[in-house]
């Protein structure tokens, strides 16, 4: 019954901030950084991530609700914009939208372009919808268990997050992800450290007691990684047809509905893992979508199917990257990482005591993410065209704009240059690490879990006065040790298979007679 | 016995070995870091060290995978001058260095002279190099845009400017 009146009470919150938010000025930020988002997001190689990047800066000024409403917006924008240029050339605007190229690009040669564009809008609509929904009913729970978490739990769901992040964000070799999930954790070492205010890793340097500052090292590990990754290959493309008509007929979306709650349920499992991502959820959608569906055999030749499948997905990995966001402080997703680091600025700390501290905080942003799905679906129907029209000016153009703003935005947080020359640093270790294969997503989250590992760890050691044993009989902790003992064994039996397998695809590849 | 090379294994050779060595540099920062209450277990040094030996066990698993693979061989070729030469001439590797250049002059020259100045002369050098448009509309648009972003953040939005 506690759990009811929970979800009540928590309902009833969101139907006031939702009325709360109906204001001039906090409707003029939803729907200004919807429409920021969505642009940034329809330009191949700036990711949702980036977006938050280049606009986090402008949230400084503004007071948290107008900040939230602003960031939540672009997040959402960002993520959907995607899909524009996945359909009309074959690029995906974001690694997100990547899947949906398999059907959206094939419908555009068939001139249904449009038509796509507004299945891919709606679907990623529906997609934030649904997993708003479970974000509110889901996270009074989550809540319930976090509050029972010791130190222990919490170092151990640290070590979980960075092994699962390096798992699935490595694809086949997880050994990569963890290195540099690892990497993320000894990087937040640096600086007093929580316990002793012992300054440990600063090499001197009196700007690093306070540690490696969370926005420049993101801005630079996504933005100017990115930008030079980006600007260095040399991609031609060209619009395929015309747009045509953008709102599909609703008879259209009927025999669509099983696959859009399938994909809007895949979508929140892999956002409330932590630092999975929304290219993980649309990828993994699409491919559960072809194989349980009657029509599978139609997915990659321009089915409406496939494109719900990823653009559901994608978008219901937002809601879904909230939930471990707001009740552990894990982010779900690179994205969710930097809306984290947002909010901290502004002094809202999320966790297991946030609904104590700050009990208002979780329906404000269902609330904003509500309002920035209707922002979404209005400007993504009603611009499509133009944001096409977008598509048409060169990279080269709009990419070198992008540096001015990170490097405001790396300044704006600590009024430092030192945070920019910071950003450039994780700037070029990022681009390394992309061009060695390296994935970025478990840096970022070794970065903001490392200081609570470090501190959960010494802090149940010492409360179990140097004893392990005490330690191994807890029961949540059990079950993530063997959920990390898991990870372990199929991750380096899966990295055994893969290179196996790419060793005897490369010997067969060299046997193969030479056709000249 | 010599293994057959497989695409990627020189760099996971080359990172492993810089995994391993950062590893066990920052177990010896860590050793070096105090002792509190006679407790090693609570001490700021404990986690690093932890973490030191973390990065020499997943380096080591990863040079012996990369070696496995070939990496060795493949590893000594990477490092060869024959290759670090052709890796430089590289056009691609070239644009990648000369767009970072840029960045870390434009991002030098911040603690210099002003953002708007500095913000016209990166994207001036920068819509040239990639050769974004014609000349003078290079020059407009660098100003156009430099203005732009000072005016919003600084004017509109009240951030701090470098």
């Amino acid at each position: 019954m506690d759990i009811l009146h929970l979800l009540a009470d928590e309902t009833i919150q969101v139907g006031y901030a939702l009325l709360g938010a109906l204001t001039p000025k906090i409707l003029a930020l939803i729907f200004g950084g919807c429409l920021l988002g969505l642009v940034v997001g329809a330009i191949p190689g700036l990711t949702a991530t980036m977006a938050l990047a280049l606009l986090i800066n402008l949230s400084y000024g503004m007071e948290l609700d107008g900040a939230v409403a602003f960031l939540l917006a672009v997040y959402v924008g960002a993520v959907s914009g995607g899909l524009n240029a996945a359909i009309m050339i074959n690029i995906p605007g974001t690694p997100s939208a990547a899947a949906t190229c398999l059907d959206g690009f094939p419908l555009a040669k068939q001139g249904k372009g449009g038509l796509a564009i507004g299945t891919g809008i709606i679907a990623s609509f529906v997609g934030t919808m649904f997993s708003i929904l479970v974000m509110i009913f889901l996270s009074p729970l989550v809540y319930m268990i976090a509050l029972k978490f010791g130190h222990w739990e919490m170092f151990l769901l640290a070590l979980f997050g960075i092994m699962i992040c390096g798992s699935l964000s490595a694809g086949k070799d997880p050994l990569k992800g963890w290195i540099v999930g690892f990497l993320g954790f000894a990087t937040a070492m640096v600086g007093m450290e929580q316990i002793f205010a012992y300054p440990r890793l600063t090499f001197g340097f009196l700007q690093l007691k306070g540690g490696i500052p969370l926005i420049p090292a993101l801005i630079g590990v996504f933005g100017i990684s990115e930008f030079l990754a980006v600007l260095q290959e040399e991609v031609a493309y060209k619009i395929e047809g015309r747009v045509g008509k953008v709102i599909p007929p609703l008879r259209e979306f009927i025999p669509l509905i099983p696959s859009a709650i399938r994909s809007g349920i895949i979508g929140v499992i892999i956002g409330a893992i932590p630092g999975a991502g929304e290219d993980i959820g649309s990828w993994l959608s699409y491919d559960i979508g072809k194989r349980r569906s009657k029509k599978g055999h139609l997915f990659g030749t321009g089915s409406y199917e496939g494109v719900v499948c990823s653009e559901v997905a994608n978008n219901a990995v937002i809601g879904g990257a909230m939930i471990p966001l707001l009740t552990l402080a894990v982010p779900g997703s690179p994205p969710s990482a930097m809306f984290l680091a947002a909010v901290w600025l502004h002094g809202v700390r999320p966790g297991p005591m946030l609904n104590f501290e700050n009990p208002g905080f979780l329906p404000l942003v269902a609330a904003m993410l509500i309002l920035g799905s209707v922002a979404m679906l209005f400007w993504g129907l009603s611009l499509a065209k133009p944001m096409v029209a977008i598509l048409k000016i060169k990279r080269e153009i709009l990419l070198p704009i992008v540096i001015p703003l990170t490097v405001i935005g790396a300044y704006a947080g600590g009024v430092r240059i030192f945070d920019v020359y910071l950003m450039l640093g994780f700037g070029v270790l990022g681009y390394i690490l992309r061009q060695m294969d390296y994935p970025l997503a478990p840096l970022v989250l070794g970065i903001i879990l490392g200081p609570l590992a470090d501190t959960s760890f010494r802090r149940a050691l010492q409360q179990s006065r140097g004893a392990i044993l005490p330690l191994l009989e807890r029961p949540i902790g059990i079950i993530l040790m063997l959920c990390v003992a898991w990870l372990i064994w199929t991750g380096i039996r899966g990295t055994q298979r893969y290179y196996a397998e790419q060793a005897a695809r490369e010997a067969a590849e060299d046997d193969l007679p030479d056709p000249q | 016995m010599a293994h057959r090379a497989t695409k990627g294994s020189g760099a996971d050779y080359i990172s492993a070995l810089c995994f391993m060595t950062f590893g066990a540099a920052l177990a010896i920062a860590a050793l070096k870091m105090r002792v509190f209450n006679d407790s090693l277990l609570i001490s700021p040094g404990l986690f690093p060290l932890i973490l030191g030996g973390v990065f020499v066990l997943l380096g080591f698993f990863l040079l012996r995978s990369a070696s496995k693979r070939g990496g060795r061989g493949q590893a000594s070729r990477i490092v060869g001058t024959e290759n670090l030469r052709a890796f430089a001439a590289s056009p691609k590797v070239r644009k990648g260095m000369t767009l970072l250049l840029f960045i870390v002059l434009y991002v030098m020259a911040l603690g210099h002279i002003p953002f708007l100045w500095a913000s016209i002369a990166y994207l001036i050098v920068t819509f040239t190099y990639l050769k974004a448009m014609k000349l003078h509309w290079n020059v407009a648009l660098a100003v156009a845009a430099a203005w732009a972003i000072a005016f919003a953040f600084s004017d509109l939005f009240r951030i701090p400017m470098p």
